[in-house]
């Protein structure tokens, strides 16, 4: 049976330049967002595929963090072809802080909301509203349905009558991921 | 004599006593012949428990007769809140008899799993009984740290965090896929103040000390016989095995426990020897833990008397749950307090 003891440190405190940038893709979406952000602990894990997270209770004391964790808060970013992308877990902490997304985001219609809880793209008819800060064009759109729920990210794609918003990731990844 | 030891006795003289007795064994026989999930050993221990006629009720109750529940996340949401918008898409609900945060589900035009509500954290899917093993251990009073062992999946760990969001949360479990899946479930349900660790939680002495502990014993599973998933045959053998690490699990966490903590332990069982037993067992080898109350209003009163174990008499304050009497799977919920002051 593991006693969890790892030889090496699992998760630690991120570095200031990881930080910067989850703040960043937050202000992308809403500056009481980053500013709350702000306020947390964020822990990165250290094996290859780095994972941000969000830690609201106290201090992790340091002979935890040599343990073999498998989370410290909830993953609010993921290291993802070298660049960092918002994790589903930064829309639970909007729901959490009551946190309207104010910019960068796609508002789609029911029966497209639904069809993208499932995996699949958004069409340009599909699409009530859209706004899009041009300082975070590298960063996805948040998706909302016309119920103002927070169902995942999108990335802005394709030209004239063959634009849509390409499903990143939903909350019905909950369900598909296996785990 | 090692504690293995000593339970190994005492559980082989008790049921000795009870294969001793014919009109138990004809009674027992009558039952594994009529369902053939259960074994003579199980039959006889409940025979034994509840009498003939409950026993028989208990092994024939239907599972449509538990209460299928959810919890409501009150981070995110309220059960007015939730109820409204589960009511819009045809789900009829009603309220938990046991607890203000659980919604019965009446009625579903699909599985009550897959609906946004779900996906978006607004809401849980937990068992009627094993619901209330959490606000008996008073999570919102603690001033240092909360352990969860055996945590699993995660849900009784995220309804730690639902009672108590500012102090850490550390879950414990052997089992890494599980973490897998109780990290999603923070993640969807907003419940950030949790650390997973994959490890034994029979060390867990070694993170230092908690005010809070909740075990969640892995056990039997015989509050589960009214499901199918709930149905093998579990000999005495396979009920002792469990109980010593059921002991050692509870000492471990008994160490890491502050003095003036609450201990919570828990079993999806209603095995007298994996419950009323365990517990027992502990405030006879140390001074330092007692039985309490848990202030609990439903349920039955634990057993202080069971096939002649040395069983405390405050193991009546333990409340189990009865699919036939309660309408919830079968559960047990023990209380400990470890004396001291809280320091």
């Amino acid at each position: 049976m593991p006693t969890g003891e790892a030889r090496e440190q699992r998760i630690a405190v991120c570095d200031r330049k990881t930080v910067e940038a989850v703040m960043r893709i937050a202000a992308c979406y809403s500056a009481q967002l980053a500013r709350r952000l702000g306020r947390v602990r964020l822990y990165c894990s250290s094996k290859a595929r780095r994972v941000v997270y969000a830690f609201t209770g106290d201090r992790v004391h340091p002979r935890i963090a040599t343990y073999r964790v498998v989370c410290a808060g909830i993953p609010v970013a993921v290291v993802s072809n070298k660049s960092l992308r918002p994790a589903l877990g930064m829309l639970s902490l909007a729901r959490l802080w009551r946190v309207q997304v104010e910019s960068h985001y796609v508002r789609v219609k029911s029966s497209a909301s639904l069809l993208f809880t499932y995996g699949r793209d958004i069409f340009v008819d599909s699409v009530e509203a859209i706004e899009i800060r041009y300082e975070c064009n590298n960063i996805p759109l948040a998706v909302i349905d016309s119920n103002g729920d927070l169902l995942g990210f999108g990335l802005l794609s394709g030209r004239g009558k063959r634009v849509l918003i390409q499903n990143l990731l939903d909350v019905g990844w909950y369900l598909r991921s296996g785990v | 004599m090692s504690t293995a030891r000593l339970i190994e006795r005492e559980l082989r003289e008790a049921y000795r006593r009870l294969v001793a007795s014919r009109r138990l064994v004809a009674l027992a026989e009558r039952l594994t012949a009529k369902y053939k999930w259960l074994h003579l050993h199980h039959a006889l221990r409940y025979l034994e428990l509840l009498g003939p006629e409950e026993a028989e009720e208990l092994f024939s109750t239907p599972p449509e007769r538990v209460m299928r529940t959810i919890r409501v996340n009150t981070l995110l949401t309220d059960t007015a809140q939730l109820t409204k918008r589960l009511f819009e898409k045809g789900f009829k609900l009603r309220k938990h008899p046991y607890i203000g945060y659980g919604l019965v589900v009446e009625e579903q035009p699909y599985s009550i799993g897959a609906t946004l509500e779900y996906l978006l954290g607004l809401y849980t899917i937990q068992g009627p009984a094993s619901m209330l093993a959490v606000p008996v251990l008073k999570p919102e009073e603690s001033r240092h740290s909360i352990a969860d062992c055996c945590a699993g999946a995660g849900v009784k760990t995220t309804q730690l965090a639902q009672h108590n969001t500012e102090k850490t949360i550390i879950a414990i479990d052997t089992n890494y896929r599980k973490l897998l899946a109780l990290r999603n479930n923070a993640s969807r349900m907003a419940a950030a103040n949790i650390i997973a660790l994959n490890m034994d939680a029979r060390y867990i002495h070694r993170l230092g000390s908690f005010d809070r502990v909740l075990v969640d014993a892995p056990c039997s599973g015989e509050g589960l016989v009214v499901f199918d998933k709930g149905k093998w045959k579990r000999s005495f053998e396979d009920i002792a095995g469990r109980v010593k690490l059921q002991y050692q699990l509870l000492e471990a966490a008994v160490e890491a426990l502050q003095p003036g903590g609450r201990l919570v332990y828990a079993t999806c069982s209603l095995s007298v020897e994996e419950n009323e037993y365990v517990v027992s067992l502990i405030t006879r080898l140390r001074e330092d833990i007692t039985i309490v109350d848990t202030g609990l209003q439903y349920g039955s009163p634990g057993e202080a008397e069971y096939l002649g174990l040395p069983i405390s008499e405050n193991a009546r304050y333990c409340r189990r749950f009865y699919p036939h009497r309660h309408q919830t799977e079968g559960f047990t919920i023990c209380l400990l307090e470890k004396l001291g002051s809280k320091g």
